[in-house]
């Protein structure tokens, strides 16, 4: 009878704190980017005039770059914040259909993992906390955004090359029998690093990285990788 | 249409599918067309058996059990019933650029490699490839054969950049 009790109360304990757990997982990730953002901009704010004026309050010529990124952030931050909400919108849409072909998501573990790895990223590059941990100017916070936004939209075009790939890579040894040389290169060409500061060095890293692909499927059917 | 034979042994411009050794003639029969292509010897043995056969009237399936018999697996053979040869539309064609045919899935990744490496990758999934210069060269039937010849499919090539134009020919099964 005890140990039904137990039994009992532990699944009530469990159920109750199921829906605490969940909640608790809940982020509002674009209020904890406006507050940062805020934060940052009015931490910098005096730091900036500092900078600029030399502690001395005189009509000092501001630099034009810092001038345009402190303006920028001070009217416009709301304006680039919602840019950013959109960009990772358009990023997680594209990203449930990473070939742009309409095929339903893969169902082999390799490819889920993959798409978790690189949904997991997008949510990193989100998050400005880490795109402006080190800024130190209104300038940085504003390319640090701009390298967030780059990085946000590299993700689904990295998934459907890592796709791409994997789907000859299984064709070519079958489902079960890919060897893990050739798995293991394949997962650290998903890992690669696409630190890129404007659209066109953007460009540069997708090409790198999908030359990289085009070695290695090169090497799958010359027999150059085990 | 006359009788057995070999009407054309019409060289179709194989030499963007084909390795420098190979070549492949277009056989014509009672009910349609015949190709075949192979190590150049063996081809030529093949042309010049069913000119020496003293078979009047061939059907395409007479064709490859005779070349299949006579000459195994050293040469390969499509056949082409009069229908399906005149209706190209049955092949199935994309255009795209080659970032976007990747990224689809529907060619492996070949970016940035030489063309021999890219029809090398190619190879190891049964598809053909072509350079776009040679393929534009083809009337509209070697096209068809050439695609046919191609395996599970013909990939045509204008460069292995991102933005170069890639066909993709996709040959229906009879």
């Amino acid at each position: 009878m005890k140990k039904t009790a137990f039994v009992i109360a532990a699944f009530i304990a469990a159920c109750l704190a199921a829906p605490a757990a969940r909640a608790a997982e809940v982020r509002n990730l674009s209020l904890e980017n406006r507050t940062f953002l805020r934060e940052k901009v009015g931490e910098l704010r005096l730091t900036e005039l500092w900078k600029v004026s030399r502690g001395r309050l005189r009509p000092n010529p501001i630099p034009l770059s810092l001038f345009t990124a402190y303006q920028t952030l001070i009217t416009s931050g709301d304006f680039l914040l919602s840019r950013h909400d959109e960009t990772f919108a358009s990023s997680l849409a594209r990203l449930r259909d990473p070939q742009g072909n309409g095929s339903k998501r893969p169902d082999d573990s390799e490819a889920e993992t993959v798409l978790r790895v690189l949904e997991n990223e997008l949510v990193d590059a989100y998050l400005l906390k880490n795109a402006l941990a080190e800024a130190g100017t209104m300038l940085e916070v504003r390319e640090g955004m701009n390298r967030a936004a780059l990085r946000m939209q590299s993700v689904p075009v990295r998934a459907g090359l890592a796709l791409s790939a994997w789907k000859w890579i299984r064709a070519f040894h079958g489902a079960g029998g890919v060897p893990d040389g050739v798995k293991s290169r394949w997962m650290s060409l998903v890992e690669y690093d696409f630190a890129a500061s404007d659209a066109a060095e953007l460009n540069e890293a997708v090409g790198r990285v999908s030359a990289e692909y085009s070695r290695l499927m090169l090497d799958v059917v010359t027999g150059g990788v085990k | 249409m006359r009788k057995a034979l070999v009407t054309a042994a019409a060289m179709l411009l194989f030499s963007s599918l084909c390795a420098a050794d190979e070549m492949g003639i277009t056989v014509r029969a009672a009910d349609g067309a015949a190709l075949i292509a192979g190590e150049e010897e063996s081809v030529r043995a093949v042309e010049a058996a069913l000119n020496a056969s003293a078979k009047k009237k061939w059907f395409l399936r007479e064709i490859e059990a005779f070349i299949t018999a006579e000459h195994g697996d050293r040469v390969k053979i499509r056949l082409y019933s009069k229908l399906e040869f005149e209706r190209v539309g049955m092949f199935r064609f994309l255009r795209m650029p080659l970032r976007r045919a990747v990224l689809r899935g529907d060619v492996p990744p070949i970016e940035f490699l030489s063309f021999e490496q890219a029809r090398a990758v190619l190879e190891g999934f049964d598809i053909g490839t072509a350079a776009r210069e040679d393929f534009e060269k083809l009337t509209d039937e070697q096209k068809v054969g050439a695609a046919a010849l191609a395996g599970a499919a013909l990939v045509v090539l204008g460069g292995t950049g991102p933005d170069s134009p890639v066909e993709i020919v996709y040959v229906a099964e009879r």
